[in-house]
């Protein structure tokens, strides 16, 4: 859940730094609209995805080759991209550096979440050590769910 | 990255006031002195709960709670009494009345008790003993479904907190990772005892997050006693974290504002 959360935002953080990129490096000097339609973001430190881009009539020449943005501060760290120009066209994007969503970037996220939620999740299928519930439930403590955990522990 | 099983867990139960308190510890390792201070723990733990029953009682005759409902204002003089006091009128001015802290028109504080005995004996007691004890990963005190726990700074252990499914008892409805904090949860098994002013039941269940289990407690009773409208503006006044769920669905909320997961909205 958390993770898919900080997925979420980090496709969000490059799709805007594409948009800047894309921006910078081609609309500017070409004076010409070159539209980036969608990036995603997989959980690779390098992630490679290919964007078609629509070009319209009365085109200058845009010299082939790649081209390595600035690396841009995010609210979850620093986003950095590649693209790669063929024939005039926006043809790939390369993540080149995004934050580690295992280490600091998560713990930026100060919202606190539940990492899942469900209907019903499976006591047994849970890692858990200890369970929140209402009290009359605790009341058939030796049937609780606390207290299977800490039978189970002690076993 | 060390997994949940090279921990070692210490626990001990003991049952006070009709409700069993859990002791729980972590270490990293199996240490033996462990069992010899989580029996100490929690020996000092039931000699606190039982001063605090002495006084807050609701059942026991003697209690300072009947002496004080049968008009005994000397009663203002204990400390804990007075303390107690003050929160209830707190609680109740801070909740706009839904935490409502007279029952049949006699003071009964018996729905914050709990959670601010929790907390008082979690910062007295077990709070100091980790600190003072760096081999000790973490310390929890669970006393029916309510509980305060911490961890060392640095350490990479969390807790993860299941959150009882109010409709299917033995699973649950969320889980939480979670360092240091308190998590209370209310749901409708609460009411007789102590939301009697309920008027709204759009909430099966609420469940809080926060620093101390005083006000996750009182806030969790309040979330009942409200309904789902009304403390959804509780909620957002006073920034509160936690879990709504309705007969339908599982709402959480991160200080103060409504998180709509299936969207994954930020």
């Amino acid at each position: 859940m958390y993770h898919k959360i900080i997925a979420i935002s980090l496709s969000l953080a490059i799709a805007i730094s594409i948009i800047l990129d894309s921006y910078f490096v081609l609309y500017k000097p070409l004076s010409n609209s070159v539209t980036s339609r969608s990036a995603t973001a997989d959980g690779n430190s390098s992630s490679t995805s290919s964007t078609a881009s629509s070009s319209t009539s009365n085109q200058q020449n845009y010299k082939d080759g790649e081209y390595v943005g600035k690396s841009i501060t995010t609210a979850w760290g620093n986003v950095q991209l590649k693209i790669k120009i063929t024939d005039n066209r926006l043809t790939q994007i390369t993540v080149l550096k995004y934050p580690n969503t295992h280490s600091h970037s998560v713990e930026i996220n100060q919202r606190v979440l539940p990492i899942y939620r469900q209907e019903a999740v499976k006591s047994q299928s849970a890692n858990i050590q200890q369970v929140s519930g209402a009290t009359e439930t605790w009341k058939g403590f030796t049937g609780s769910l606390q207290s299977a955990l800490v039978e189970a522990r002690q076993a | 990255m060390r997994s949940k099983k090279d921990y070692q867990f210490y626990d001990r139960v003991i049952n006070m006031m009709n409700i069993p308190f859990t002791l729980t510890l972590v270490c990293e390792e199996r240490i033996s002195a462990a069992n010899h201070w989580i029996d100490y723990l929690m020996a000092q733990v039931q000699q606190e709960l039982q001063v605090i029953d002495h006084i807050f009682s609701p059942f026991k005759q003697g209690s300072l709670l009947k002496k004080y409902q049968a008009g005994d204002l000397q009663i203002m003089q204990n400390a804990s009494f007075h303390t107690v006091f003050d929160l209830a009128k707190k609680a109740a001015k801070t909740t706009t009345g839904f935490f409502d802290p007279y029952y049949a028109s006699e003071f009964n504080p018996t729905g914050l008790v709990k959670g601010w005995a929790i907390e008082k004996i979690f910062n007295n007691l077990l709070s100091p003993f980790l600190t003072s004890h760096p081999q000790v990963t973490g310390i929890s005190l669970n006393g029916g479904g309510d509980l305060q726990f911490a961890t060392q700074p640095e350490s990479s252990f969390d807790w993860e907190i299941g959150i009882e499914n109010p409709k299917q008892l033995h699973s649950l409805s969320a889980v939480y990772k979670l360092k240091n904090g308190a998590a209370a949860t209310s749901g409708f098994s609460k009411r007789g005892q102590h939301i009697a002013n309920l008027t709204d039941h759009s909430l099966l269940q609420a469940t809080i997050i926060s620093e101390g289990l005083t006000w996750a407690d009182i806030w969790a009773t309040t979330a009942l006693a409200a309904g789902q409208q009304k403390f959804i503006n509780l909620l957002t006044e006073h920034k509160l974290t936690g879990l709504m769920i309705t007969s339908k669905t599982i709402i959480p909320f991160s200080e103060g504002r409504l998180a709509d997961a299936e969207k994954n909205t930020i």
